[in-house]
């Protein structure tokens, strides 16, 4: 009898264990937690790594996209992108054929969306949902960390570093952003992004690291909605070329139609 | 004027009594219609007005210079600096009622497992109790305070499933665009009667607001009830001063600015209820014109004889006139007295609405009550008579040219 009550108790003791696990609050890393051994200049040579590591200066690319949303069908798209220097970025839908044709420009943090049929691009707002996709299009729209961000090293876990990057001004989109960094190739795996209140809002998760145009990149991305359970959007890279310029009429909003 | 006329007209009438009864129920429809619809289209907008000013838009609303050209995308930079120096800057205006300051912004809710689109409203509760109509059926322990707490509308909780103490998270950006989220308790639920709003528009402490979007003390609008609509125009020169005076970077707005959606739809509805009922119209004049064609056509010998005996044909055209006035009044009367009980329930009791009508209904407005006065009688019979008239023409200049030699060779029955 006493070994049945015992082992009642442990299951009980393994249950409400593994319960507390998993409502485990996700906390923001305090930046005054920095680790002495790794110098501010480290980890602003590692977030511009980390910057480097996601896409080239300029370059097109073919990316998929496949958002998952319980109780709805996926949304998949195929787009080609087409970015210059961080600040101008062109997307174009290629896939599927009914919103073939549809075009999405990024110039200087205004986005645009041209639609076939409607004569003039829509201006869209920096906080809507990217396509549905649990991407923001401040999220699309700023690809690079370094200008906005000050970076320092929270954490350490083997060869993985803990960068935590906290917003330069009030303007910036996250609060902060929680990155855990591979120490040698200097490529991400994943991440949280607060909001003011340091409540997590979102979590990224990189994968499927390969050489692509002359460095190590995360092929994979995958986006997880904190708000809406078990809500995510897969990006994968299916095409990337480094290009040596791209005329500037591509992202002139005037000409999406042509 | 010429009462023989009128009389010979009228027995005209008494002796054909089917065609008379005809031509008179065609114009009882047509009035009964005028009156009932009438009464209908301004009951609904009369409700549809006063709940919009009372609910959302008040009589007026005090914003930013700027904050209208972006008004879509909710800018919480183009803000009122000092909302409660405003406020005392205008309560001595005469009619002021009360006013409020807000804070709108577009949002998410979530519960966790699911998330919707959402307006996030900061009120300040007690000046929002006393300026709108929206927590008139709350209950008092559901009364935001200054605590991390929101009220949804009562759909809204259908649809998310959440009751009251149930934990959410609100999300949305500072007025610095830096993304916010916050756990927030759900202190109660509200109902007003209007499934769009109890969707959509979710209610948080100004207070609260205020950290949120990091306002440092600002609002992004000011709502202003007064004590009746009729004075709209008075009291906006008197603020209007006010801010001229003091707050050049404010303007305001009146109701009839802020709900342009709902005037629009108000108008496009008289308009297409207007061509509806100028088709009944164009039928009773068409019936009446056909009737007293025949007629006409049947009274030639009779016409010819009338006009031999030293009718003139003015007189002739007057007689046939008078039949056309005659038949719409009796109809038009008839219809009137016809339309009494149902205009009688239709303005106590109204119409109750199936539950997913309402819900689609862009206007808020908790039942179909009609609306009448005496006026819709008076003016109904005047349409009915002008129909009458024009209906009357020109059978009438056809019974005045008729020849009396040619006539009289048909012989009098």
């Amino acid at each position: 009898m006493k070994k049945i009550l015992l082992s009642l108790c442990l299951i009980i003791f393994f249950f409400i264990f593994l319960k507390a696990q998993g409502k485990e609050k996700i906390q923001p890393t305090h930046a005054s937690n920095a680790l002495t051994k790794y110098s501010r200049e480290f980890a602003i040579s590692l977030l511009k790594g980390v910057d480097d590591s996601m896409y080239p200066e300029i370059f097109q690319a073919k990316m998929l996209m496949e958002t998952i949303r319980k109780g709805r069908q996926p949304i998949k798209f195929i787009y080609e992108v087409y970015s210059k220097g961080g600040t101008k970025a062109l997307m174009e839908i290629v896939f599927p054929a009914r919103d073939k044709g549809k075009k999405i420009l990024l110039t200087n943090n205004n986005l645009w969306m041209y639609i076939p049929d409607v004569s003039r691009p829509i201006r869209l707002s920096r906080n809507q949902s990217f396509m549905g996709s649990t991407f923001s299009n401040e999220d699309i729209a700023d690809s690079t960390w370094e200008d906005d961000y000050d970076p320092s090293i929270t954490d350490e876990k083997k060869d993985m570093l803990l960068l935590t990057l906290k917003a330069k001004r009030k303007d910036v989109a996250y609060k902060q952003i929680d990155i855990w960094v591979n120490k040698e190739t200097k490529v991400p795996t994943e991440g949280i992004y607060f909001g003011l209140s340091s409540k997590p809002i979102k979590k990224v998760y990189f994968s499927n690291v390969k050489e692509i145009a002359g460095l190590l990149r995360p092929l994979n991305m995958k986006m997880v909605d904190l708000l809406e359970e078990g809500a995510y959007t897969d990006v994968k890279l299916l095409e990337l070329k480094e290009l040596q310029s791209i005329p500037d009429y591509k992202f002139d909003a005037t000409q999406l139609g042509r | 004027m010429n009462f023989k006329i009128i009389k010979i007209a009228f027995n005209n009438l008494v002796k054909h009594k089917g065609r008379t009864i005809f031509n008179i129920f065609t114009f009882a429809t047509s009035a009964l219609a005028l009156i009932v619809l009438l009464g209908m289209l301004k009951g609904m907008y009369n409700e549809a007005f006063e709940r919009t000013i009372a609910l959302d838009t008040g009589h007026f609303k005090i914003y930013h210079k700027d904050y209208i050209s972006e008004k879509d995308k909710m800018p919480l930079d183009k803000n009122i600096k000092d909302p409660y120096e405003v406020i005392r800057a205008i309560e001595n205006i005469p009619h002021f009622v009360s006013a409020a300051p807000r804070i709108v912004k577009n949002g998410i809710l979530s519960n966790s497992k699911n998330k919707t689109n959402v307006i996030i409203t900061g009120i300040d509760m007690d000046l929002e109790l006393k300026t709108t109509d929206l927590f008139k059926k709350l209950k008092w322990e559901y009364y935001l305070n200054n605590g991390v707490e929101i009220l949804i509308g009562q759909r809204l909780s259908e649809l998310m499933n959440n009751k009251p103490g149930d934990s959410l998270l609100i999300y949305s950006q500072t007025q610095y665009k830096a993304n916010n989220l916050m756990d927030v308790t759900l202190k109660g639920i509200y109902l007003i009667g209007f499934a769009v709003m109890e969707k959509m528009v979710v209610y948080i402490p100004f207070n609260f607001a205020q950290d949120f979007f990091d306002m440092h003390g600002s609002a992004t609008e000011i709502i202003i009830r007064i004590d009746d609509k009729r004075f709209v125009p008075f009291v906006k020169k008197q603020i209007e001063k006010i801010l001229k005076e003091k707050y050049q970077e404010l303007i305001v707005r009146d109701w009839t600015q802020e709900a342009e959606g709902l005037i629009a739809g108000a108008q496009a509805d008289f308009i297409s209820y207007g061509v509806l009922f100028a088709i009944l119209l164009f039928l009773s004049i068409s019936i009446i014109m056909n009737t007293l064609t025949i007629t006409v056509f049947e009274r030639t010998a009779e016409i010819g004889t009338l006009r031999a005996i030293g009718l003139t044909k003015g007189q002739i055209r007057w007689m046939f006139l008078w039949e056309g006035i005659l038949l719409s009044l009796g109809g038009a009367i008839i219809g009137g007295i016809l339309v009494l009980p149902i205009v009688a329930y239709l303005n106590i009791h109204g119409m109750t609405m199936p539950q997913e009508i309402m819900d689609k209904m862009p206007f808020p407005f908790e039942s179909l009550k009609s609306k009448n006065y005496i006026t819709d009688w008076f003016l109904t019979y005047l349409i009915c008579i002008i129909t009458g008239i024009i209906g009357a023409i020109l059978p009438a200049n056809r019974a005045a040219g008729t020849n009396v030699v040619d006539a009289l060779k048909k012989g009098v029955r």
